[in-house]
C-alpha cells in the first residue's frame, strides 16, 4: 500500500523480490544499485549471513521519476529465501505494492521454486493480497548455467497466472532492468 | 547452418528422443570439430547419466569444468562441479576445484568450506603433505580463521616441524591477544617458550594501560561479585588491577593513541581503534584532564554508537561534574544506546533518570511512551528498580536496584570485510521508462550520466552470538548512597541482554526439541541484530538514510523502530518536515494522539515552507485531535486545510461528518458563542498551536487514548467565514451554528469561493492511501489485517543464522 508523504510530495511504493534461497534476489538489487545514478537512489542496506544469505531483508530506495507532481520512490526489498525465515517474509510483504518472483532456472531448483511461489501466494493472502491481482512479474534467472530447465517448462510450473515473465542472468544484468521496469509500470498503473 | 551446428542439432534431437547412445556419438563428433568445448562435454556427461554410466559422466563433467574454468565461466564450472558431487561426493579434487573457482568469484567463505573439505579428505587419505599448502591458503584467505591456524600448527608439531609450528603458534597467540583473549594467548606463549627451551619470565611484564583496560573489560564481563566503589569508577579499578608500582609512571602523550586510533579507523580496524581511544580517554582521566577525556568518549560514541562503555563513562563523568545539561545529554545517549540494544528495562530506567532532572524532557517522555507500555507489570518502578528480589536485605537506597542473571555479552565487534565496488556504468539502453497508455503521467528521470561511484562500501562482520554465560550473576543492590549513580550506570550495562524476550511460537512453528533453543533465533532477535548492524552503519548525520529506514520499518508495521529512525531524521534540515509528518502518522498508528499532536505541531512550526507543504501535517493533526477527543480542534484544523485545498483527501466529507457529530452531541446552540481563535494559514504556522495544545501528560506513563470521545465542551464556532464553507445538499443534521449554506453541490466539488489549488494533487492516487476512512469519525484503521495499535514482529523461532556480515553502501 503506497505510503504518501505530502510535505515532501513523495509516494513510496514497495516492491518485494521473492524467491527460494540463492535464486539471485539480492544480485538483482545489487545490480540495480550499481547501475543507477547516485542522485536517483538511496542507501543499499544489505544484511547477509556468513554464507551470503540474506538474513532479514535487503533494502534500497530508488527514484523513478514523478507522477502528477509527486516523486515516486520505489523501495526495493528482498526476502530471505530459506524456508525457516517465513516469519520474516510475511513481515516484509506487509504493505507490498508489487512482487517480483525470481526463479532459479537450474533443474535441481524447480521444486524449490514451486515451494517458494506457493509460499508467496500464502503469505500474500495472509497479508490481504491476492496473487492474481497484485502487480506481479516472474523472472527466470541464471539462464547462463548449463543445467537449466526450459522457459516453457518453468512457465508451465510457475506462471499459472500468465503474468509477464523475463529470462535473466542477474549477475550480468541481463533481464534485471526489464523486470524492474515491468513491475514498476504495473505498480504505477495501479496508482494511476 | 554450419556442419557443426547440424551435428549438434542432431545430437540434441537424439537426446530429446531418449536415444542417449546416439546423442553421445553425435556430441563426440562435435568435439572433433570443436575440441575442448565445455558445453559439449557437459551434454555428453548428461547423456552418460541417462545411460547409467556415472564414471564416464564424471570424466566428461570434469572436462567441462576444465573448459569453463579456462573460459573464466566460473558459475558454469561451479554448477557442473555440484553435478559431479551429486553423483559422487568422495572425489577430493572436485572440492579443490570448487574452492579455486569460488576464489575467482570472490566467494571466500564458500571457497574456504570446499578447500577445508579437500584438505580433510587428503589427511584421511594420509596425504597430509597435500593438505599443508591448502591450510596455508585458507589462512591467507582468512587470517582470522584461528581454528585452521591452530590445526596447521598442530600438524607441524605432529611432523616435528618445530620452527614452522612456533611460527604458527606465535601468530595465533598474537591473534588471541588482538581479540582480548589474554588467557589463551599467555598459555600459548608459555608453550612456545617451552618449545624454544626458554625459561618462564620471573616477573610479569608491567601492565600497560591497554592491558589494564582489557583486564577491566574481562572483569566487567565476568565478575558477578566485584563492586566498584561508587566514588571510584573504572580508573581506580585499573590501578588496583595493575601490579603495584613504586613510582608514578611518567605522563604519556595520549594524543599519540588518538592519532593511532584515527589511522586504524581509516583502514577499517574499528575495534583496534576503539581500544586506542579508550586508552587515551582513560589516560586523560588519570591525568585529570576531564574535558579531553569527554571529547574522546564522545568520539568513540560517534564512531560506535552502540558501544556502551563510552556512554557509561560519559554518564559517570557528568555525574561527577554536577552539570545537569551534560548529565541529561549523557543519560539520553546511554538510554538510546540501551534501547537500540533491546535492553528496554534498563533504557527505561535511564530515561526516568532524565525525568528526575527534567520532568518535561520531551525526548525522554516520548521514548518512555514507546518503552513503558511493553514493560512487564512491576518490572519498572521508580525510585528503585527491582527486576527480581533475591536480596531481601538490600540496603535502602534511593538509587535503582538491579539484580542480574547474566553478565554482559561480548561487545559487538565489527570487522572489516571486503565487498566489491560496483563499476559505474551507464544504464542499459533498454532502461527507458517510456510513457505508456497505462501510466500516462509517468515522467521518467533523465538517463543518468556515467559517473564515478562516490560511495565507498563499508562492510561489517558481526561477532558470533554471545555464548551463554555459565555463571549466574545475582548482584546486590549497589551500596551507593550519595554518588551511587556512578556505580549504577555501570550496573545497567552489566545487565546485558538478559531482558531480551524470546517469543513463544506455539501457534506458528512446531516447538523446538529440548535443548535446541540455541539453534533458533526469534524474529525479535534477528531484528535486534539487524537494527544493531544498520545503526552501526548509518551515521547519525545521514538523515535521509534514517528516514528511508524509518519508511522501511513503518511499511512492515514495525512502528516503534520507525519512530526511532524518524526522530533522528527530524534533526536534518531537509528531512525535518517529512520526518515530522511520518512521526505524526506513527504515533497515530500507535493510538497516541497526544504525541502525534506534538510532533505534527513541531513540523508545522518549521519555517520556510509554503502552505501546501504543511497540508499533510495539518490533516494528520486534525486526525490526532479527533483521536484525542478534541473535535473542535479537529474541525478548526480541517477548516484550515479546506481553505488551502478543498479537494485534499476527504477533508470536506470529514469536516461534514465531524460537524454533524458535534452538533449531535451539543445540548443546544449557544446564543452568543465566543468565537474560537481562527487557525490562520500556515504562515506563521505556530499560531495554530495555542488553542489546541493538549495538557502535558501528568505522568510519563502514557495511557492509550480512547479512539473517539464526544466533546464535553460546547461547540465552538468555526474560524472560517461561514460563507466559504460548503455544505452538502439536503443536509439532514441540524447545524448548531448560523451557516449560510452554499448552493447544492457535491461535497467533493465545493463552491469556487476557495482559491484554486496551486499544486496539482494526485487525485487518482489518493484513494489508495490507507490513511483515511472517509466517513468514520474515528481514526483511520490500517488496511493490513495484522495491524494493531502497537504492532509487534510476528513471533517465530527461526534457525540460528550464521555469522553475519552487514554491508552498507
Amino acid at each position: 500500500m503506497s505510503l504518501i508523504n505530502y510535505s515532501s510530495r513523495e509516494i513510496n511504493c514497495k516492491v518485494v523480490y521473492y524467491g527460494c534461497g540463492l535464486c539471485g534476489k539480492t544480485t538483482n538489487i545489487k545490480y540495480i544499485y550499481s547501475k543507477v545514478a547516485p542522485d536517483a537512489k538511496g542507501k543499499l542496506i544489505s544484511l547477509a549471513t556468513e554464507l551470503d544469505r540474506t538474513l532479514f531483508f535487503d533494502f534500497m530506495p530508488l527514484d523513478l521519476g514523478s507522477i502528477k507532481g509527486f516523486k515516486t520512490r520505489f523501495h526495493l526489498y528482498t526476502v530471505p529465501g530459506q524456508v525457516f525465515y517465513n516469519a520474516s517474509r510475511k513481515l516484509i510483504l506487509k504493505g507490498v505494492d508489487g512482487v517480483v518472483f525470481v526463479a532459479d532456472s537450474q533443474v535441481e531448483r524447480l521444486e524449490a521454486n514451486q515451494e517458494s511461489i506457493v509460499n508467496l501466494k500464502d503469505n500474500l493472502a495472509e497479508n490481504g493480497f491476492n496473487i492474481e491481482t497484485i502487480p506481479f512479474v516472474i523472472q527466470y534467472n541464471k539462464r547462463d548455467l548449463p543445467n537449466i530447465a526450459s522457459v516453457d517448462e518453468m512457465r508451465g510450473q510457475l506462471n499459472k497466472w500468465g503474468v509477464p515473465d523475463f529470462e535473466a542472468v542477474a549477475h550480468q544484468g541481463y533481464g534485471v532492468f526489464e523486470t524492474l521496469k515491468e513491475v514498476a509500470k504495473k505498480v504505477l498503473k495501479n496508482l494511476g | 547452418m554450419a556442419k557443426v551446428d547440424q551435428i549438434r542439432a542432431k545430437a540434441t534431437e537424439y537426446f530429446q528422443k531418449g536415444d542417449y547412445a546416439k546423442a553421445v556419438a553425435e556430441y563426440k563428433k562435435v568435439l572433433e570439430l570443436e575440441p575442448g568445448n565445455a558445453s559439449t562435454y557437459n551434454f555428453i556427461g548428461d547423456a552418460y547419466i541417462k545411460l547409467n554410466n556415472p564414471n564416464e559422466a564424471i570424466a566428461n563433467f570434469m572436462e567441462a569444468v576444465k573448459g569453463y574454468s579456462n573460459d573464466a565461466l566460473f558459475n558454469n564450472g561451479i554448477a557442473v562441479c555440484k553435478k559431479i558431487l551429486r553423483i559422487n561426493k568422495d572425489n577430493p579434487e572436485v572440492y579443490k576445484t570448487l574452492g579455486e573457482m569460488y576464489i575467482q568469484q570472490g566467494l571466500i567463505n564458500e571457497a574456504i568450506t570446499n578447500l577445508l573439505e579437500y584438505a580433510e579428505r587428503k589427511i584421511k587419505q594420509g596425504k597430509s603433505d597435500e593438505a599443508f599448502p591448502i591450510y596455508h591458503q585458507i589462512v591467507e584467505l582468512n587470517p582470522q580463521n584461528l581454528a585452521v591456524r591452530s590445526k596447521l600448527a598442530e600438524m607441524y608439531m605432529a611432523q616435528k616441524k618445530v620452527p614452522e609450528a612456533i611460527n604458527e603458534f606465535t601468530q595465533l597467540a598474537n591473534a588471541y591477544r588482538d581479540q582480548g583473549r589474554q588467557i589463551e594467548a599467555e598459555a600459548l606463549e608459555a608453550r612456545i617458550r617451552g618449545m624454544r627451551g626458554e625459561p618462564a619470565p620471573a616477573q610479569p611484564a608491567p601492565v600497560s594501560e591497554v592491558k589494564a583496560d582489557a583486564i577491566i573489560e574481562e572483569l566487567t564481563q565476568q565478575r558477578p561479585e566485584i563492586q566498584v566503589p561508587p566514588e571510584a569508577p573504572a580508573l581506580v579499578i585499573e590501578k588496583e588491577a595493575a601490579p603495584p608500582q613504586e613510582e608514578e609512571p611518567a605522563k604519556q602523550d595520549w594524543a599519540t593513541n588518538i592519532e593511532l586510533g584515527d589511522l586504524l579507523v581509516e583502514i577499517g580496524s574499528t575495534q583496534e581503534a576503539l581500544d586506542q581511544y579508550h586508552t587515551a580517554a582513560n589516560g586523560y582521566m588519570g591525568d585529570g584532564n576531564v574535558d579531553k577525556a569527554v571529547e574522546v568518549y564522545k568520539k568513540i560514541a560517534s564512531i560506535q554508537p552502540l558501544e556502551l562503555r563510552s556512554r557509561q563513562k560519559l554518564v559517570e563523568i557528568a555525574l561527577q561534574s554536577n552539570q545537569s545539561e551534560a548529565l541529561i545529554e549523557a543519560y539520553l545517549g546511554l538510554a538510546e544506546c540501551l534501547h537500540r540494544r533491546e535492553l528496554r528495562e534498563q533504557a527505561a530506567a535511564v530515561y526516568q533518570k532524565v525525568l528526575e532532572i527534567d520532568p518535561v524532557n520531551e525526548s525522554a517522555l516520548e521514548s518512555l511512551s514507546l518503552l513503558l507500555p511493553e514493560m512487564p507489570e512491576g518490572a519498572f518502578e521508580m525510585p528503585g528498580l527491582e527486576v527480581h528480589q533475591e536480596a531481601p536485605a538490600a540496603p535502602a537506597s534511593a538509587e535503582p536496584d538491579f539484580s542480574f542473571s547474566q553478565p554482559e555479552p561480548p561487545p559487538y565487534q565489527p570487522e572489516p570485510a571486503s565487498q566489491p565496488t560496483p563499476e559505474p556504468e551507464i544504464l542499459p539502453p533498454s532502461w527507458q521508462p517510456a510513457p505508456t497508455q497505462e501510466a500516462p503521467a509517468w515522467e521518467p528521470i533523465p538517463e543518468p550520466e556515467p559517473q564515478p561511484e562516490p560511495a565507498q562500501p563499508e562492510s561489517f562482520m558481526h561477532s558470533p552470538e554471545p555464548e551463554a554465560a555459565p555463571s549466574q550473576f545475582h548482584g546486590q543492590a549497589p551500596e551507593a548512597p550519595g554518588e551511587g549513580d556512578v556505580h549504577w550506570g555501570r550496573e545497567i550495562v552489566e545487565g546485558g541482554r538478559q531482558s531480551r524476550v524470546k517469543f513463544s511460537v506455539a501457534d506458528e512453528e512446531p516447538a523446538a526439541a529440548p535443548g535446541a533453543q540455541e539453534e533458533f533465533l526469534s524474529l525479535q532477535d534477528i531484528l535486534a541484530e539487524f537494527k544493531e548492524g544498520v545503526y552501526q552503519s548509518i551515521k547519525q548525520e545521514d538523515f535521509q538514510g534514517h528516514y528511508d529506514l524509518g519508511i522501511a520499518y513503518k511499511e512492515m508495521g514495525l512502528v516503534e523502530e520507525a519512530i526511532a529512525e524518524f526522530q533522528i531524521a527530524s534533526k536534518g534540515d531537509k528531512e525535518r518536515l517529512k520526518a515530522f509528518e511520518m512521526l505524526g502518522l506513527c504515533f497515530l498508528e500507535r493510538g497516541e494522539p497526544k504525541f502525534a499532536i506534538k510532533q505534527l505541531e513541531r513540523g508545522i512550526a518549521t519555517p520556510g515552507y509554503n502552505n501546501e507543504d504543511y497540508i499533510g501535517l495539518k490533516y494528520n493533526l486534525a486526525l490526532a485531535y479527533e483521536q484525542s477527543g478534541d473535535i473542535a480542534g479537529a474541525i478548526a484544523t480541517l477548516e484550515d486545510i479546506y481553505g488551502i485545498d478543498v479537494n485534499f483527501k476527504d477533508v470536506a466529507q470529514r469536516l461534514h461528518s465531524l460537524r454533524a457529530s458535534q452538533a449531535a452531541s451539543a445540548p443546544a446552540p449557544q446564543p452568543a458563542p465566543q468565537p474560537r481563535p481562527a487557525v490562520p494559514p500556515a504562515q506563521p504556522p505556530q499560531t495554530i498551536q495555542p488553542a489546541y495544545v493538549p495538557a502535558p501528560p501528568a505522568s510519563p506513563v502514557v495511557q492509550p487514548e480512547p479512539a473517539y470521545q464526544a466533546p464535553v465542551e460546547a461547540p465552538r464556532p468555526s474560524p472560517v467565514p461561514p460563507t466559504s464553507i460548503p455544505r452538502p445538499p439536503a443536509q439532514p443534521v441540524p447545524q448548531p451554528r448560523p451557516v449560510v449554506a452554499p448552493p447544492a453541490q457535491p461535497v467533493a466539488r465545493p463552491a469556487p469561493a476557495v482559491p484554486p489549488r496551486p499544486v496539482p494533487r494526485p487525485a487518482a492516487v489518493a484513494p489508495v492511501v490507507p490513511m483515511v476512512q472517509p466517513t468514520a469519525p474515528v481514526p483511520e484503521a490500517q488496511p493490513e489485517p495484522e495491524a494493531a495499535p502497537k504492532p509487534k514482529p510476528i513471533p517465530s523461532k527461526l534457525k540460528k543464522p550464521e555469522k553475519q556480515r552487514i554491508s552498507y553502501v
